[in-house]
């Protein structure tokens, strides 16, 4: 029996010998120093998530998530403005609604019932605004900080003196050494030998955002479209600041993903007024005497322009269709009927124009919005207004320029050798065609998809971490180095709040 | 002591040993030199490796009897490239088993019945390795009952058959990507019975040379209201209720060919080839009874392809009570390396072996083996999923079984 015995003790001693090792996988900085890396950008390098910036937010932020993969090769301290207390817990919204001083908490998933009584997850405030006192607390003594991103800084405002005053950026104003200190200088106070770059979503989203021409109209200062010149010459102006010139200080640069490509636009479709046939008999004959005005020979004639008569023409059929819109652009017309009476601007939106994440569900659901509101008598139509829409012309505006500034992005990359990350060609693909990543299959979906957080406009930590390994790709390619990619799906995904 | 231990077996899982989530340890003497056995007769275990050759005991006894099992620790090694982690698997042991009887019924025919375990997996990953969403851990197990016939054509040439019944369990634990909520999973639970057939043809060429050709149907292991069970949070329990579902696992048909020469009255070597018919293992479907708008039938495709294995091995008579044995062979994963699930995380594998059998009496001896496997390094991703990197493993096998003729 003796010799069995031996048969068990020798595998067994082989088994601790042989279990299965690799080598370390050789990682290395390559060409670039990453002793001092700073970080300048807007609120998707802030760490802005939600529709807050929080304390976790900000640990969970992009430039954070990379630099502390190139601390693994070298990479030195990251600093940020790390917002203490309540505020850093609950997260800072800054709305103009809420009285000066109080500040909105980031969104949660919460369990809430709709207008038909069905009890879903939907994005809440997570608590009532409170008083921001900590977060407004001057923190520019603690700096300079590695991170000097701006929640709503546009490219124009990064050389702005005046933007770190009360009257500039309150997220800025907070951590700015003074008050006429630019954000680029606060960049450069940390003598840094790499940088992370991405900016210029702000300089079309704030006008995307608020419908477009309606947002211009009432806040033309915040809301225009930056004009493509004015781009062109802060974004060199950064850019040459950031890389001291002759210097060649090396950098990563992100260009500006399509507004098409966030579930803030793609979550409602233009088309989602969904009928049967009975609701669509209903619609057309609650239409009947608009489209009737529309044959009217006076009422044509005022209009006097037949394409334009044919496109506000409403017609439903069972199935998808386009929702009623309220369209300002379109014509006056007197319907002779009264005094005053005069034909409404009606049409029905078309594919490619867009529906804002803000319009109210319930009054989708509920009470006709888009068609007509039959909760009420007599019933009245109800269409949906113009700031909570993207017409054609303003999509195809917001393209254009995106299209001129990644166009300036990618030259001012390429001529100063800068590792450039085509943020825009990855969230196209997050759109379209998903990407799987650990088994988890990321889409732009809202809430679903994984990707974006709770206002449908920035990642989701994990959708930070999905762009962060881009920038590492970028760096090493550009600079000859193997950083560390992070692990996307070791950061949580959302979870229900009670 | 061996009946009481059988059916507990029974219930222990096994891990994948071969191509696949094939297991060849179909017999302790075969094991020790290198998994051959179609070409030449060792005993009763002939009922698995070549029906045909079960009436070629030269002894007085009318029964043959062989049982034994062996101890698989094997471990399972990834590396991601690009972000370093490393993880490697905590496998329990498996235990598969093997128990055949033949009875020589008159010089032409003989009749045997073979129970054994010729596919089997399981490997644990654990709840939270950064593979979770693809597979946690996995049970797969077939017990194959086989009763069987051969039959003498002349002095040189025989022939055999065998009907499978194939006892199949799977349990698959895997974590699930849900949208909301970082604790969702799932338990895939079925079994099921199934039917298959193991034929072959035996040749006495010469005196020394013997060749031998067997062919183990495909089986198709069709498991219908499996159970389903979801953990996941609150707010997703209407979108993933726990229901049934229908899958259907191929266990692959082999084909062998093997010849045996006899050297001299101590020396024998062998070599042999299998071929598995892995391609038709395309997509390991789950269709499921409940659906909802996030609970859709799950299609993963798998797409192996046939693999074949090359062994060679020897026997040499030491003395009246002694034989020792060694063996080597090459495996080839039938896995590609695109759709290279960490599920059934088959490399190419090197299998080499020793074994050891020691007669006590006329009628009674002790079969022991080794087996030792290096599962070659390989880089390889399940591109559905995104989820891939460097994969290596190794197993250490010792075996022990009894063989008896009254």
């Amino acid at each position: 029996m003796k010799k069995y015995k031996l048969l068990y003790i020798l595998p067994a001693a082989l088994l601790f010998a042989c279990e299965p090792e690799f080598d370390d996988v050789d990682f290395n900085g390559g060409s670039a120093d990453f002793s001092t890396t700073v970080a300048v950008g807007n609120s998707l390098s802030a760490g802005f998530q939600s529709n807050a910036l929080s304390a976790e937010g900000q640990e969970n932020s992009l430039p954070n998530m990379i630099a502390q993969q190139l601390k693994q090769v070298g990479g030195g301290e990251f600093t940020q403005p790390i917002i203490p207390g309540e505020a850093g817990m609950k997260g800072v919204g800054i709305s103009s609604m809420l009285p000066p001083g109080t500040v909105a908490p980031e969104l949660a998933l919460k369990l809430v019932a709709d207008c038909n009584n069905e009890v879903g997850p939907s994005p809440q405030l997570a608590s009532n605004p409170y008083n921001g006192a900590e977060f407004f607390a001057p923190a520019g003594a603690n700096g300079p900080f590695n991170n000097v991103s701006v929640p709503g800084a546009k490219a124009v405002h990064l050389n702005f003196q005046g933007y770190g005053s009360a009257q500039g950026n309150p997220y800025f104003a907070r951590f700015a050494s003074n008050p006429l200190e630019t954000v680029v200088e606060a960049a450069m106070k940390t003598n840094h030998t790499f940088f992370q770059l991405w900016i210029g979503n702000n300089d079309v989203l704030s006008y995307a955002t608020g419908g477009g021409d309606e947002a211009a109209s009432a806040d033309p200062l915040n809301s225009s479209i930056t004009p493509t010149e004015l781009f062109t010459s802060a974004y060199a102006q950064t850019i040459d600041s950031l890389t001291q010139m002759g210097k060649n200080i090396p950098g990563v640069v992100a260009n500006i993903p399509y507004v098409t490509s966030i579930p803030y636009f793609t979550t409602v479709k233009w088309n989602a007024l969904v009928l049967t046939q009975a609701q669509a008999d209903a619609l057309n004959a609650g239409f009947a005497s608009y489209n009737g005005a529309l044959d009217n020979p006076q009422v044509a004639g005022q209009i006097g322009d037949s394409v334009e008569i044919e496109n506000r023409r409403l017609t439903f059929k069972a199935g998808a269709n386009g929702f009623v819109f309220l369209d300002s652009d379109l014509k006056s017309a007197a319907t002779g009927t009264g005094p005053n009476d005069t034909l409404p601007k009606y049409r029905q939106l078309k594919q490619g124009e867009l529906i804002t994440l803000t319009i109210s569900q319930n009054d989708l659901k509920c009470n006709g919005l888009g068609s007509i509101n039959a909760t009420v008598n007599p019933p009245v139509a109800n269409p949906i207004t113009g700031n909570f829409v993207l017409e054609a012309d303003e999509v195809a505006k917001i393209k254009s320029a995106i299209d001129d500034y990644n166009a300036v992005i990618k030259a001012e990359a390429d001529a100063h050798n800068l590792a450039f990350v085509d943020a825009n060609a990855r969230l196209q693909e997050l759109a379209s065609t998903g990407i799987a990543i650990d088994g988890i299959n990321f889409t732009s979906a809202f809430v679903t998809g994984g990707a974006f957080s709770l206002d449908g406009v920035h990642p989701s930590t994990r959708g930070y971490a999905i762009i962060a390994n881009d920038f590492i790709a970028a760096i090493n390619a550009k600079y000859g180095a193997n950083v560390p990619s992070v692990v996307v799906s070791s950061y949580p995904a959302v979870e229900v709040v009670q | 002591m061996k009946k009481i231990l059988l059916p507990l077996m029974a219930l222990l899982p096994m891990l994948s040993m071969a191509g696949g989530f094939q297991v060849n340890l179909q017999g302790n003497q075969q094991t020790g030199m290198g998994h051959v056995g179609t070409g030449f007769y060792l005993g009763a275990s002939s009922a698995f490796f070549n029906p045909a050759m079960m009436g070629l005991f030269e002894g007085d006894q009318k029964f043959n009897i062989e049982a034994g099992a062996s101890f698989i620790s094997a471990s399972v090694a990834y590396q991601n490239q690009n972000t370093g982690v490393t993880e490697t698997t905590d496998n329990p042991m498996g235990t598969p088993f093997y128990l055949y009887g033949t009875y020589k019924i008159n010089e032409d025919f003989s009749a045997g019945l073979a129970v054994y375990t010729p596919f089997g997996s399981s490997v644990v990953w654990g709840d939270d390795w950064t593979g979770k969403n693809l597979i946690q851990d996995i049970s797969l197990q077939a017990i194959f009952i086989q009763p069987t016939l051969s039959y003498k054509i002349n002095d040189d040439l025989r022939v055999g058959a065998g009907l499978n019944y194939v006892s199949g369990t799977v349990e698959i634990n895997r974590a699930l990507p849900a949208p909301i909520g970082n604790n969702n999973s799932v338990n895939l639970k079925g079994s099921t019975g199934a039917f298959g057939f193991n034929t072959g043809i035996y040749y006495q060429a010469t005196e020394k040379l013997s060749v031998g050709v067997t062919y183990r149907s495909q089986v198709d292991v069709e498991l219908e209201g499996g159970d389903v069970d979801f953990t996941v949070d609150p707010a997703l329990a209407s979108s993933f209720p726990d229901t049934e579902f229908d899958a259907t696992l191929p266990l692959p048909a082999t084909t062998s060919i093997g010849i045996g020469y006899q050297h001299s009255k101590k020396l024998l070597i062998s070599a042999e080839v299998n071929m598995v018919a892995w391609s038709s293992y395309k997509s390991l479907d789950f269709d499921f009874k409940d659906n909802t708008a996030s609970l859709e039938d799950s299609e993963n495709p798998r797409n192996y392809e046939d693999a074949m294995i090359f062994r060679i091995g020897a026997q040499y008579m030491l003395n009246e009570n002694v034989k020792v044995r060694a063996g080597f062979y090459y495996d080839q994963s039938p896995i590609t390396d695109e759709y290279f699930n960490p599920e059934t995380p088959n490399s190419d594998n090197l299998g080499i072996t020793a074994g050891v059998s020691y007669e006590v009496g006329e009628t009674f001896g002790i079969d022991a083996s080794f087996l030792y496997i290096a599962g070659l390094e390989r880089e390889s991703e399940y591109q559905p999923s995104g989820f891939g990197g460097k994969y290596k493993s190794n197993s250490v096998i010792p075996g022990i079984g009894l063989h008896y003729n009254f």
